[in-house]
């Protein structure tokens, strides 16, 4: 035989249960946007001619700047990124380009030409002139930006879109 | 150290903590309390409600006048739910000031402000002034017309108090005007100064709530000692106040859903705009009959009676009623005059908003009226003009355009006179870059152009760019006319070999060139190839003149030093050739 203060007990874990939920879906929907909401392919930019680029032995630092619609604002981003030059053959095909992101804790890696090799700044890491992971802590090669060349214009993908 | 008399406090946090939460859920209830005490609980679960959304838009919310609106929007459209949680908060709000004006009705009824519990009443004053600092502050934020106008009367209600007003208005407003530097001020009370009181409030008046316990109803002050109390407070009258949670939930979630789709009409007005002179401000309903006393007392020293000395005194008496009022009596038939005086306070604030808000209404009827009848003259005026004067008096139509470029603010958007600015076209040579019949389809609707040409393809949805202005048939004349008439010869000039019909050899070469070798497709759309990163040219033929054209392929940085356009170095017959491909499109 229930007393009347065990079936208010339920009764109130019931109605609480009611508006946890009820409460609860909007809730965790909105607080997930970012991860609910899909992500479009970036955008493609062009960050140079090609034949520029492709000059030289060393890594070439290319400094770009696009607009990105965050949402509410668009704002101008500036980024860079190294040409590897002399690995392009013909004129369609793109030479690599690699982010300047460290692979290791998200530093801003940087050409040291005296010593042939890209150097991060953060923790020691170390990449030879073609992105390979040396020395120091790095797991992995420096990522590689997705680039094509259109019309003897070099283009590479940057962020991606909300 | 020697415990208290009592049970001991538990060793580990824990158990302290339950031993807590055990004081609060085993308060002893006197008789006679039911279903008129459930009010402060459903206060105490909108205000959990009111953090946990304030939590989630601050998320999204940029206490900015160039983003303020915009994030809002975000929040409205785009955000998973934005629109109920936004929704929530707004009427959480709502429903907290409806339940606190019970809530004190309820308590002076009952005479519960009497001693020993005067300081309650106190804390609880203190808690509702908040209430209204929150209504104020946050009424601002989402920065559109009625927010902006809203709080323009309200920040001058407070500056207006004699002496002190100015010093008041300007640390308000953190200057001058409302505007960039009000916003954050009003954010950072809204959400750091006044929570952090609140917690102080809401302990200090939890604290006296049951350090004192319930007043047992109708009972004598100075008598409460003989009356039994014996149900605890879990789960007897803690049911009670759970099903008017759950009611006043299920209130609030109908209320923001029914906001959400509209029903309550837009969820966000237009963007604040200081130069709107169409728009009769409106706070927020529970600052109507503060407004309306402005109304009722004269100009001069009455104004300063409304604003200052009447409110002032009104919160002063307010806080004060236990100390006034030291009768022992607490039930309601031995207080005739307490009643009634309580009776004709209620009767007063009640009234006063109601008048108030039946003055907002007559006004904006008044002002709905006389747009109204300001438009149907101007339709009338524009109707009788081509047929009193000569139509084709070009000069007349483009000073008539000109007149209305100012009329319309054009220039909030489109620079005037000098290069485009942030994208935007400017006037000062629109006649040179566009076709005069492309701009009459196109000023007569631009969202759907602007939608059918470049958005849809991207699968957006269509977001306000130019404005719809509704403009009638002799406006959209007069507007194209001027438009057409700003040319600029030298930063666009004649070419005179894109005279006359073309080439089909010249079109057919220009195709390759577009098309093969200088990939324009690589940034702008053609037909069904391309990208969104330049203008969409599929339809270029109807809105380009082949001067422009010629000009912004020959040398596009030299139209707009900050355009994204290539300069492509093409030779001038190739130029040529392009332009008259180009004008095919259509």
């Amino acid at each position: 035989m229930p007393t009347r203060r065990r079936v208010l007990n339920l009764l109130i874990g019931g109605m609480n249960a009611l508006i946890a939920g009820v409460l609860g879906v909007p809730v965790l929907g909105y607080v997930l946007t970012p991860i609910l909401r899909k992500s479009g392919a970036g955008d493609w930019i062009s960050i140079g001619l090609v034949e520029d680029l492709q000059g030289g032995v060393e890594p070439r630092r290319v400094d770009y700047r696009y607009k990105n619609d965050s949402g509410y604002t668009v704002e101008t981003v500036n980024g860079y990124a190294f040409v590897i030059p002399g690995e392009a053959e013909g004129k369609k095909s793109s030479p690599r380009v690699l982010s300047p992101i460290c692979t290791h804790m998200g530093c801003n890696v940087a050409w040291n030409g005296e010593r042939n090799r890209f150097l991060c700044p953060c923790h020691g890491g170390q990449y030879a002139a073609d992105g390979r992971n040396i020395a120091g802590p790095p797991p992995r090669p420096l990522d590689q930006l997705p680039s094509r060349v259109e019309n003897g214009v070099l283009m590479i993908q940057v962020g991606s879109q909300a | 150290m020697a415990q208290p008399a009592g049970e001991p406090i538990p060793r580990t946090p824990l158990k302290q903590f339950v031993a807590l939460v055990k004081v609060f859920l085993d308060e002893p209830m006197p008789p006679r309390v039911g279903w008129t005490h459930v009010f402060g609980s459903v206060l105490l679960f909108l205000l959990g409600i009111q953090i946990l959304t304030g939590f989630l838009l601050a998320l999204y919310y940029s206490p900015s006048t160039a983003t303020a609106y915009e994030s809002v929007q975000y929040i409205q459209e785009r955000a998973v739910f934005g629109g109920l949680i936004r929704g929530m908060h707004r009427w959480s709000a709502n429903l907290l000031i409806v339940t606190l004006g019970i809530h004190v009705a309820r308590v002076f009824i009952w005479g519960a402000y009497k001693a020993p519990r005067r300081w309650t009443w106190v804390s609880g004053c203190l808690l509702l002034l908040l209430m209204l600092g929150f209504g104020f502050t946050g009424y601002l934020l989402p920065w559109d017309l009625k927010s902006y106008f809203g709080t323009e009367v309200g920040t001058h209600i407070a500056g207006s108090a004699p002496g002190v007003g100015p010093m008041v208005l300007a640390w308000l407003r953190g200057g001058g005007q409302l505007g960039q530097l009000t916003l954050p001020r009003f954010y950072a009370i809204h959400v750091l100064l006044l929570p952090a009181l609140l917690l102080v409030g809401l302990t200090w008046h939890l604290w006296q709530i049951r350090g004192h316990g319930i007043t047992p109803p109708w009972v004598r002050v100075g008598e409460e000692r003989g009356i039994p109390r014996v149900e605890p407070f879990f789960p007897f009258q803690a049911a009670r106040d759970n099903a008017a949670m759950l009611a006043a939930f299920l209130l609030l979630i109908a209320l923001a859903v029914m906001e959400s789709r509209g029903y309550f009409g837009p969820p966000l007005g237009a963007k604040a705009d200081p130069s709107n002179a169409d728009y009769v401000p409106r706070p927020d309903w529970y600052f109507l009959g503060l407004q309306q006393l402005l109304r009722v007392f004269p100009a001069g020293f009455g104004q300063v009676l409304a604003t200052s000395v009447i409110p002032g005194l009104a919160v002063v008496l307010f806080v004060a009623v236990p100390f006034i009022d030291r009768s022992p009596e607490r039930s309601p038939r031995r207080r005739p005059v307490a009643m009634a005086l309580g009776a004709a306070v209620a009767l007063t604030v009640v009234s006063l908003t109601l008048a108030g808000n039946h003055a907002v209404r007559r006004e904006e009827r008044a002002l709905a009226q006389r747009l109204a009848a300001a438009k149907a003259k101007a339709k009338a005026e524009t109707k009788a003009a081509p047929a009193e004067r000569a139509p084709t008096n070009q000069a007349e139509l483009v000073a008539a355009g000109e007149t209305l470029v100012e009329q319309l603010k054009c220039g909030l958007c489109h620079s005037l006179d000098g290069p485009p600015k942030g994208g935007v076209p400017t006037l000062a040579w629109e006649g040179s870059r566009v076709n005069e019949a492309w701009l009459r389809v196109y000023l007569k609707n631009p969202t759907r152009i602007h939608w059918e040409t470049n958005l849809k393809r991207q699968g957006q949805r269509p977001r306000l760019r130019m404005p719809d202005f509704e403009l009638s048939d002799g406006e959209v004349d007069q507007l194209a006319a001027f438009l057409a008439s700003k040319t600029d010869a030298e930063l666009i000039p004649h070419q005179p070999e894109l005279e006359g019909s073309a080439d089909p050899a010249a079109v057919d070469r220009g195709e390759k060139l577009v098309h093969e070798t200088y990939r324009c497709t690589v940034c702008h759309w053609i037909g069904e190839d391309g990208t969104h990163f330049g203008p969409d040219l599929t339809h270029i033929g109807l809105r380009g003149r082949p001067d422009f054209l010629h000009a912004i392929i020959h040398h596009p940085q030299r139209l707009d030093h900050r355009t994204a356009m290539k300069n492509l170095h093409l030779k001038p017959d190739e130029v040529i050739d392009a332009v008259r491909y180009l004008t095919t499109l259509k």
